[in-house]
């Protein structure tokens, strides 16, 4: 492990929605500027799990949490403001969800939040975020069309500068591809793997090949007798994938289910 | 058995016959509206015929902005004695007038009218010379009696005066039969002129023969059961002023024909309750009315939608709330009158004004509101939601601008639909809004709608061609403010959508 900072602390995290528990006991922690993969077959919580990060699990009606996280130091439970930890804590989403508004303003949607800026400020802003992206030279000469009318692709890179536009230090990626073709999947998995430098990123998702791909640690989860989501493993991703040492998790990456 | 593909083609024709037929029951009625809003025919009877050539030596001009076009004998009587002194007896036109001869022609026009001279001078009718009337330059309400032939200009337009009239013996128009006749239309009156009649049986009258009796022995009318004359209106009176007595004239019916709405009818205000002038203070309170129900119903309505939508807790409670509002929607509108006669009229001591028209109204519409507003809430797609949500805004920002302006088209049409029952509403505002046709000066006073106009002129009896030139209007109106909205909410898209 490289000597990064821990930016994220997990402690006995539990979830229930209403009477079901969904999450039990999960303890880790997450480095800065490296992405971690969560995998893991379907309904074992990984998407609820990457929604505690910036709780979005608010939300939803019934989510009671039991443990803690504390990003640098701070418990984002009891100390932080939902508002305040979002602007630090991006998201984007499975399915591609511009506004139906121009792609200057779905860009700007964020930083308008937050403080009041001049027109030439504003341009500034768009226009790195989009480059971060990889779309300003797409649709620098339509910054005025709807957001919208762009391709999925497109529309993601979109949602992805919309994020990148606030300035925060964790993106948090909820199966980000899982809607895109080949082609759009790998001009994102290539744009992570850039954004790193500058920000640290969680990903879900349920492509182990993306997982190896493009992130540095992996966390595997799983459902139990009870259907509660557990952490199974947690490490290096290379180790993860071909020194597993639980098991469970190596029957996973195999394929032996799923 | 029927085959199924036939069976297919049978429904496709009925499906389509039956869209036809409804298309075309509304075009039929909404083309009936439109012609009878636009042309008018009025049926009177009078007691003059048309003229057929006129002899008068002297001519009749009337100011070119009055609707005079022809007078009739005894009108210019009245005028002549300084009986009538304003036009809104022949013209809806609330004109007051003044009488001009020449000197020249005073004694002229006096036996003409059968008055004597020192009748007319001395009710102030106003004498004029010709130098005079070359000289003016602006001009309304004025009648002038001039020279035959002289020059004049163009401020004032020709008036055809009618004469004659049909005397016939009063034993013509005695009841038989339990009915008599007391008019004819024309084509009636052309088979007289024709001699083809030879009973008046033939026209509906008593079992009489019909004798033509010459003008100049009109007297002879009065003596001859079943006599009749084509007479000029002055032989008329002055038989009977010899004491001939059985002299009567039959009336013809006179079909007034024309534009029934006219723009200057749109744009002039209503005077003396309606009866007269136009209509466009109406039309304004009606609009008053609509803006100042929106104004109290929206932020109220969409409020609540959101509340429902976003806020109130899935339970016992909103579903109470939930089933009051559709209540609400299902009540009659006469009890949202009296609801609103007792709760703003009487007890908030508003009386009848347009608050307690618009405050009732209010109540009236805000089950729609909300209900199309939720709609239109609860599809906006939850991803929007989370994804402004996620990037550190409020719920309350979310809702701004985002949700909202993706609703805008639902909210809009449920305003639409308001906007609509506020105009045609009547039994509501009858109770609440008042009736008078001023414009209104602020939300207290009393006015009325175009609808409810519709409803008082029937119910008072005035005349059916309003009625229908003021249905038109509304029509038009609603077709207005529906194109208006709509077309504001585009602009407001498309502006939403640039910079």
């Amino acid at each position: 492990m490289k000597d990064n900072k821990i930016l994220f602390e997990v402690e006995n995290l539990n979830l229930w929605y209403g009477a079901s528990h969904a999450l039990k006991d999960v303890n880790l922690k997450i480095e800065s500027n490296s992405v971690t993969a969560f995998i893991g077959p379907s309904g074992c919580g990984k998407s609820t799990f990457l929604r505690v990060f910036n709780r979005m699990n608010d939300l939803i009606e019934g989510v009671k949490i039991q443990g803690s996280i504390k990003l640098n130091g701070v418990d984002i439970n009891k100390d932080l403001n939902p508002m305040d930890l979002r602007k630090q804590v991006g998201m984007v989403f499975q399915k591609p969800n511009p506004f139906p508004m121009s792609i200057f303003n779905n860009v700007a949607y964020g930083p308008r939040l937050y403080k009041k800026y001049s027109k030439a400020e504003m341009i500034e802003i768009v226009e790195k975020a989009l480059t971060q992206a990889a779309l300003w030279d797409e649709v620098k000469d339509r910054l005025d069309r709807n957001g919208m009318s762009l391709s999925g692709g497109q529309q993601q890179r979109l949602c992805l500068a919309r994020t990148l536009a606030v300035n925060p230090e964790v993106i948090l990626m909820d199966e980000p591809t899982s809607a895109l073709d080949p082609i759009s999947t790998a001009r994102i998995e290539s744009l992570i793997t850039t954004l790193k430098e500058s920000y640290t990123i969680i990903i879900v998702t349920h492509n182990m090949q993306q997982a190896s791909r493009v992130s540095d640690t992996t966390a595997f989860f799983l459902i139990d007798e009870n259907r509660t989501g557990f952490l199974v493993e947690y490490g290096q991703t290379n180790e993860i994938f071909f020194k597993p040492r639980d098991k469970r998790t190596e029957d996973y990456i195999s394929g032996k289910f799923g | 058995m029927i085959n199924r593909n036939t069976a297919n083609d049978i429904w496709i024709i009925v499906i389509k016959l039956l869209s036809f037929l409804t298309i075309f029951l509304l075009a039929l009625i909404l083309g009936y509206l439109i012609f009878k809003g636009l042309y008018s025919s009025k049926q009177t009877s009078r007691t003059v015929l048309n003229t057929i050539e006129s002899n008068l030596d002297f001519e009749v001009y009337s100011s070119k902005n009055s609707s005079i076009k022809e007078l009739d004998w005894f009108t210019l009587q009245k005028m002549g004695m300084g009986e009538i002194k304003n036009l809104r007896l022949l013209t809806k036109e609330n004109v007051s007038f003044e009488l001009y001869i020449e000197e020249s022609q005073i004694s002229k026009f006096a036996s003409y009218l059968n008055l004597s001279e020192a009748q007319l001078r001395s009710h102030s009718i106003k004498l004029v010379n010709p130098q005079e009337i070359t000289n003016y330059q602006k001009e309304s309400g004025k009648i002038l009696i001039t020279k035959k032939g002289e020059k004049i200009p163009n401020l004032f337009k020709k008036v055809k005066v009618s004469d004659d009239v049909l005397v016939v013996n009063n034993s013509v128009i005695q009841t038989f039969d339990n009915k008599r006749i007391t008019k004819l239309d024309e084509k009636q009156i052309e088979k007289l002129r024709n001699n083809e009649i030879s009973n008046w049986s033939q026209l509906n009258g008593p079992d009489l023969n019909a004798l033509y009796i010459p003008e100049n022995q009109i007297n002879e009318v009065g003596s001859i059961e079943g006599s009749y004359s084509f007479a000029k209106a002055i032989s008329f009176e002055k038989a009977g002023n010899l004491g001939i007595t059985n002299l009567e004239t039959l009336k013809v019916v006179h079909i007034i024909k024309g534009i029934n709405l006219t723009l200057k009818y749109i744009i002039s205000p209503a005077e003396e309750s309606g009866k007269f002038g136009g209509i466009i203070t109406i039309i304004a309170n009606t609009i008053f009315l609509v803006i100042l129900t929106i104004i109290i119903a929206g932020p109220l309505g969409i409020g609540a939608a959101i509340f429902l939508v976003e806020y109130a807790k899935k339970g016992k409670w909103t579903q109470f709330i939930r089933t009051g509002i559709d209540l609400l929607a299902g009540v009659p509108s006469i009890i949202f009158g009296l609801f609103g006669l007792i709760a703003f009229v009487n007890f908030l001591d508003f009386s009848f004004s347009l608050i307690s028209g618009s405050l009732t109204m209010s109540l009236m519409v805000l089950p729609t509101i909300i209900k199309t507003s939720e709609e239109a809430l609860k599809s906006v797609d939850k991803e929007l939601i989370s994804g402004s949500r996620a990037l550190g805004a409020t719920k309350i920002e979310t809702i701004w601008k985002v949700v909202l302006p993706s609703s805008s088209k639902g909210i809009l049409s449920g305003i639409i639909l308001s906007i609509g029952r506020t105009v045609g509403e009547t039994a509501a505002l009858i109770f609440t809004l008042g009736s008078s046709t001023d414009l209104a000066k602020n939300i207290f006073s009393s006015s009325r709608s175009l609808s409810m106009h519709i409803y008082l002129i029937i119910t008072e009896g005035l005349a059916i061609n309003d009625a229908f030139s003021s249905a038109l209007l509304l029509i038009v109106l609603v077709l207005i403010i529906n194109i208006s909205t709509r077309k504001i909410m585009e602009k407001g898209q498309k502006k939403n959508e640039r910079q």
